[in-house]
């Protein structure tokens, strides 16, 4: 069933932490919440789950209203057929495996029989069924994590809401469970959103990722729209743009942007926005490196002679810090075997295409927004 | 919740506390033969049961305590509610006497003087007194009960004779003193043996160096027997003789049980006691011997009164007869009361025998004197004692 | 004292704390729940404390339909009397050399049992324990036994051994030990908390970088320990300026007055003199609010604490040559604060005469006769104490354990305004001396309209009210360590919020309950002097019978053999959550 929020705001004393925020999810869409700790996606998922007591605006489900500020409105989570997976499992300890995926059902007054059944039956689904007995504190964090992905599956909610599920797990079993996570989504088409601070998991299980800053929506977009044209400098480093240099606001028309901090100028191929505080960003894995002075027919825009500061060889790429001359250090990701032998000190050169320089303002305000969005 | 584990350990520990208090009542519960004499015992021994006649009213050793219907209807209601102000054991035997002699059952609310004072001026004041008679050990806190309407006039049989005699019926019967408290001194003969010391004989003696450091004496302000005292010291034995026992460095207790208990073990070797619970304590195996000197005995009133709850109480009217008759004021006596009634003759307490109340040497400390000079004794009193 | 006890035991079950309501957000979710907590809480513990106030400030004491306030500072003149000011100086002299000592004791113990290579380490520990157990006024009668100047035991056994030196209880040094050895355990208790916790990286970080094994002690081992060693004193500090039953039965025969003994005696004078002594009670509720708000801030400024509670096990020191004389000390003290008391206390019971000459006296035939513990088994007066304790205890308890629990819940649970207040009024006895609190709950009582005066209820009442603080933070300790994730998870699972409070959070607490709840047993059957001001004789409990044999009834061989019982009652009670603690850690 479709959510749709609007104009929801939640303060705890002075601080907002939810701003006017409206969004709406379609039924059977996975949304993902994505933003940095404190930016309000607990906050707005939690007002969703009924947790919260929201200072203004309103939330229905299905069409149904659930929470109301002007009419007083705000049904108890208990009754909002909303399902949760915490951050922390939230598996109760004291009970076996079984007991917590079948309180659900219990809640809803199944009879015994049907709720061992039902139980089990979505115990298999996460694969867990043959730890149905056990003690729930005797899991692993993996299997706790299904266990409560479980226990939310079998109460069939109308929207399920993932509270970084997967924040506090090893990278590994991240990954598979992320994958997992989506097969499952997919499957029983369920209306899901998901928080989380970790953009490669906002990436992966997003049909829709919402990016908040301060309590709002700063980008509303699919994730491959989100990787490549993030909507601010803010946005860009927040994403893995590690490459992110100020530039002096340009006169209509130009093509060569000069940095704020360093003597360098950057030539630009795309667009410039309009505005003030703009900011170059590129990305580490488009930038080239060179270990010969470049040839004079090779392109010389955007090449400059800097030192290896750091260089960290991780397999399949390397990733090194070059210090320019001119003075910006520029992160590199490159796949290039012979950048694999880079040592400290090395001389190299960086050349970077005009066209993977994207040119962004610094925030995102409500003006540039609406485009984004 | 299933029957996780959490469950059953949850019963067990709830079986441990309950069996820890099922231990505690246990054994208070199987206490076994006990070697003390019951009250009453001990009451017989004090005085022996006079000759109690029932059948037509309550007739004790001849005279006559209580009508027919008196009696049934107190014997019908049961027991008396008893709010007194003496000491733990005198009110118990009391309470068991009267029961042995009248079939009528007494609940005991002891506190001392001024705390009882304050429950029942409180309980007065929410209208929901619980005593139907009242003893205090004070005639000023009698006093206010009474401005304060606790009491309820009462006539006990034979008012006129008594209502004559002096200081016996208070406020045309409002309020009684059933008897004194009687106060001398006492020394510890165990001790006194050991150490070869002679025992106190007169009030001078008291005042010997010998018994520097080794002397107790109770605070002036901690009641209106030991203000007697002390008055009785100032006017009988002389302006200095508290300056006399300040200059042997007395120990100076707050209430009387813990100086006789002082007494006792030897802590002290004399201290100027109280008659009644110093007895007691001697009959319960003390090795403590009162003095009744020559230069007398001080006394204190004791004031009990029916109050307008004991107003609706036969037992309450039955135990206001009961202690004013002839029974009641030799129980007191054998106890070591001093029985207010003059022509009831005073019988011994043991092997001691106090002055009648009529006895020049019994000096009692009147309610007047309370009041005139109260306040001033015991600020005087506290000054010499630096207390 | 919440360090003691861990065991569990099906805790009563949870009021509803915060009903959300089904529909409606309003003031109704908002105001209800504190308000009824407040309500209750302010009949409970500020009334009493309004009236002790009301009273030093009126010429009238408090009694039903005699309230007065014509407000005057009169009563304040008493301490223009050199008795009060003496009673005054008396208190803070002995408070603070007592807890000095007291200080170094529990945390001298604590080291030893912690972190020293010192023999039978277990052993130690119960001894740094176990004066805990021993009120510490049957401590004050047994050392009364034992040392009064004359007739006391050791000073009898000294004239047996011709020998003379001179042991007096009932002197200022006397107080000081006895208050210092039955008041160690809580210093004991928290320093042996913080140094059997501390991280052992700390130490071997300055071992490391250059310290000495008694260097690495002295600047960091004990400096690290300094907030429970702060803390502990100034709890030791505000027990023992309040404490009235060790100095009226130790200090009032040897002319030592104290603040609360003094309040005592006038409140008992005739005609009693409640407002003076309501007067010298505000002013000995000043100085405990003083020296408790310190308090606060010294612990508040806790965060170099480096309790991890992952149960590191602490290194330990050698001793090298001090070790068996330590452990030498460590029985004397074991000796004094435990075997010679009990020791005393059963003689004093067995004997057939209260007099002694010499303690020979006791292997002569028919010395000793311990029939009077039977007789006191069979006592009508000591079974129905023993009873009304036990249910007046249970009772406190339990229901200062649901009082406890809704309290912190709602303060630490829900966003209902005014929960802040709870908690502030909930720690308010704790700056309030029992004989104090006593005094206002008697007031409170006799005027309130509600007929529990003379009745156990009443006695429940009023243990609630002093052991609110215990309570709450019994619980919130153990409600902040649970995670409210696994409440409100059960709440989005369709669970209302009672029946998750009830399926969740309670069942997940309950080793935390059950330590509160016997925490609040303990201190209900020991508590002395709030009920010796509320007690009537249907209404009298085990502490007061015994000191009311002794100090009014002159019974000192049944106040004794009450005594022992009690105490070994007491040690059954105490041991219970660690025997249950020791087997839950077997299964």
């Amino acid at each position: 069933m479709d959510v749709n929020i609007e104009d929801l705001s939640l303060s705890y004393g002075d601080f907002t932490a939810v701003d006017r925020l409206s969004l709406h999810i379609a039924d059977g869409e996975s949304l993902v919440l994505l933003g940095q700790s404190g930016c309000g996606k607990t906050s707005t998922m939690r007002c969703v789950a009924g947790l919260e007591d929201p200072s203004g605006g309103s939330i229905s489900i299905g069409g149904t209203p659930v929470f109301d500020a002007g009419a007083g409105l705000n049904v108890a989570p208990n009754r909002r057929k909303v399902g949760l997976v915490f951050q922390s499992y939230a598996v109760w300890p004291h009970m076996t495996v079984l007991e917590n995926v079948g309180f659900p059902l219990r809640m809803k007054k199944l009879p015994k029989q049907q709720v061992r059944t039902k139980a089990l039956e979505t115990l298999e689904l996460v694969g867990l069924a043959q730890h149905a007995d056990k003690g729930a504190s005797m899991l692993s964090g993996g299997q706790m994590q299904r266990v409560a992905l479980a226990r939310s599956l079998a109460m069939e909610p109308d929207v399920l809401l993932l509270d970084e599920p997967l924040s506090n797990l090893d990278a590994r079993l991240r990954e598979d469970l992320r994958v997992e996570l989506r097969r499952l989504q997919l499957e029983l088409g369920l209306t899901s959103i998901y928080v989380t601070h970790d953009q490669g998991e906002a990436l992966a299980l997003a049909d829709r990722i919402a990016i908040m800053q301060g309590g709002r929506i700063r980008q509303l977009a699919d994730p491959v729209d989100t990787y490549r044209h993030p909507a601010s400098a803010s946005i860009a480093a927040f994403l893995g743009v590690a490459n992110i240099f100020e530039v002096a606001t340009p006169a209509a028309g130009d093509r060569r942007l000069a940095m704020v901090d360093h003597p360098v100028e950057v030539a630009v191929d795309a667009a410039l926005p309009a505005g003030e505080h703009l900011s170059v960003c590129i990305r580490p894995e488009h930038v080239h490196l060179a270990l010969d002075e470049p040839s004079a027919t090779a392109a010389t825009v955007n090449t400059w002679p800097g030192t290896v500061e750091v260089s960290v060889f991780q397999g399949s790429f390397a990733r090194c810090s070059v210090r320019l001359d001119a003075g910006p250090l520029i992160e590199v990701q490159t796949h290039d075997d012979a950048a694999s032998t880079l040592r400290q000190k090395d001389r190299v050169h960086v050349s970077i295409d005009p066209q993977h320089v994207q040119v962004l303002p610094r925030e995102v305000t409500s003006a540039t927004l609406g485009q984004a969005a | 919740m299933k029957t996780s584990p959490v469950t059953t350990r949850n019963q067990r520990a709830v079986l441990a506390i309950a069996a820890a208090a099922l231990v505690a009542t246990g054994l208070s519960g199987c206490g076994g033969e006990s070697s003390a004499a019951s009250p009453t015992e001990v009451a017989n021994e004090m005085l022996a049961l006079p000759p109690v006649d029932d059948a037509d009213g309550l007739v004790i050793d001849g005279e006559r305590v209580a009508s027919r219907e008196l009696l049934a209807a107190a014997r019908e209601e049961g027991s008396v509610s008893w709010y007194t102000g003496s000491g733990a054991e005198s009110a118990e035997l009391t309470a068991a006497r009267f029961e042995a002699e009248t079939g009528v059952g007494v609940d005991v609310t002891r506190l001392p003087s001024g705390k009882l004072s304050e429950r029942v001026l409180s309980e007065a004041g929410a209208g929901r007194l619980g005593a139907g008679v009242v003893l205090v050990t004070d005639p000023a806190i009698a006093e206010e009960m009474a401005d304060s309407g606790v009491f309820s006039r009462y006539e006990v049989p034979g008012y006129d004779a008594v209502s004559d005699m002096d200081g016996v019926v208070w406020d045309d019967g409002l309020y009684y003193t059933p008897y004194y408290s009687a106060y001398s001194f006492a020394y510890n003969e165990a001790a006194l043996d050991e150490l070869g010391m002679e025992p106190p004989a007169t009030w001078e003696d008291l005042l010997d160096d010998t018994w520097e450091n080794r002397i107790g004496i109770v605070s002036a302000g901690a009641g209106g027997t030991v203000q007697g005292l002390a008055q009785f010291q100032e006017e009988q034995l002389g302006d200095d003789y508290w300056q006399g026992l300040e200059d042997l460095n007395p120990r100076i207790f707050d209430t009387t049980s813990p100086q006789l208990e002082a007494l006792a073990r030897g802590e002290i070797l004399v201290a100027t006691a109280g008659f009644n619970s110093t007895y007691g304590a001697e009959e319960s195996g003390s090795p403590v011997r009162l003095v009744v000197p020559e230069k007398g005995v001080s006394g204190t009133y004791n004031m009990q009164g029916l109050t307008t709850t004991g107003a609706r109480s036969p037992a309450a009217q039955l135990f206001m007869n009961w202690t004013m008759s002839q029974a009641g004021q030799r129980f007191a006596a054998a106890q070591g009361f001093v029985g207010a009634r003059t022509d009831v003759e005073q019988v011994p307490t043991g092997d001691y025998q106090l002055p009648a109340a009529d006895d020049p040497s019994f000096v009692v400390y009147t309610p007047e004197d309370a009041r005139e000079l109260g306040t001033d004794i015991v600020a005087r009193w506290n000054k010499t004692f630096g207390y | 004292m919440a360090l003691l006890e861990r065991t569990e035991v099906a805790p009563p079950p949870p009021e509803p704390a915060a009903k959300p309501a089904a529909g409606v957000v309003g003031a109704r979710r908002r105001f209800l729940p504190t308000g009824v907590l407040l309500a209750l809480l302010a009949v409970l513990v500020l009334l009493p404390a309004g009236l002790v106030l009301l009273a030093a400030f009126t010429g009238r004491v408090p009694r039903p339909g005699n309230v007065s306030f014509d407000l005057t500072v009169v009563n304040f003149s008493i301490f223009a009397e050199p008795e009060v000011l003496r009673a005054f100086v008396n208190s803070l002299l002995l408070a603070v050399l007592a807890t000095l000592l007291a200080v170094c004791i529990g945390g001298g113990l604590a080291f030893l049992a912690a972190r020293s290579n010192i023999p039978m380490r277990r052993f130690v520990y119960l001894v740094g324990l176990m004066p805990l157990f021993l009120p510490s006024y049957v401590g004050a009668l047994a050392w009364s036994i034992l040392a009064s100047p004359f007739a006391g035991l050791l000073n009898i056994a000294q004239r047996d051994l011709g020998m003379s030196i001179p042991i007096n209880a009932y002197s200022m040094p006397g107080l000081v030990f006895v208050f210092a050895v039955y008041y160690s355990p809580y210093t004991f208790l928290l320093v042996h908390g913080a140094m059997s916790m501390m991280n052992p990286d700390l130490e071997e970080a300055a071992r490391v970088h250059g310290a000495s094994s008694g260097r690495m002690l002295r600047r960091v081992s004990f400096p690290l320990a300094t907030p429970a060693i702060v803390g502990s004193a100034i709890l030791t500090f505000t027990l023992i300026f309040e404490n009235f039953p060790v100095a009226q039965v130790l200090g009032t025969p040897g002319g030592v007055d104290t603040l609360p003994t003094f309040i005592f005696r006038l409140l008992n004078a005739t005609p009693s003199r409640g407002n003076e002594s309501a007067a010298i009670a505000v002013v000995l509720v000043s100085i405990v609010v003083l020296v408790t708000w310190w308090q606060h801030r010294v612990l508040a400024k806790r965060s170099y604490t480096t309790v991890t509670g992952k149960g590191v096990r602490a290194r330990r020191v050698s001793l090298g040559r001090a070790r068996l004389p330590l452990f030498a000390l460590v029985v004397l003290f074991f000796l004094l604060s435990i075997v010679l008391p009990i020791l005393a206390l059963v003689i004093t019971a067995g004997q057939t005469s209260p007099y002694t000459s010499s303690i020979s006296d006791f292997w002569a035939p028919g010395g000793l006769d311990f029939t009077s513990f039977t007789d006191v088994l069979a006592d009508d007066v000591f079974r129905s104490a023993a009873q009304n304790s036990i249910v007046v205890s249970l009772a406190a308890a339990a229901i200062g354990t649901l009082l406890a629990f809704v309290s912190a819940y709602v303060t630490y649970r829900t966003k209902a305004s005014g929960r802040g207040l709870v908690e502030a009024v909930s720690m308010v006895p704790l700056a309030i001396p029992a004989v104090v609190l006593g005094m206002g709950l008697l007031w409170t009582w006799l005027v309130m309209p509600i007929p529990l005066y003379g009745t156990l209820a009443l006695m429940v009442v009023a243990f609630l009210a002093v052991q609110t603080p215990q309570g709450f933070r019994g619980v919130a300790s153990s409600i902040l360590a649970a995670d409210r994730d696994l409440e409100d998870s059960a709440v989005m699972h369709g669970a209302r919020r009672t029946r998750a409070i009830r399926a969740i959070t309670v069942p997940l607490m309950r080793t935390g309950l059950l330590s509160t709840f016997v925490l609040l047993l303990m201190l209900s059957m020991r508590e002395l002097t709030v009920p010796l001001f509320l007690y009537t004789s249907d209404t009298t409990i085990l502490s007061i019978a015994i000191y009311d044999s002794f100090e009014n009834g002159g019974a000192l061989r049944e106040a004794a053999a009450m005594s022992v019982i009690y105490t070994a009652f007491m040690f059954v009670l105490s041991s219970l959550p660690r025997l249950l603690d020791r087997r839950r850690a077997r299964s």
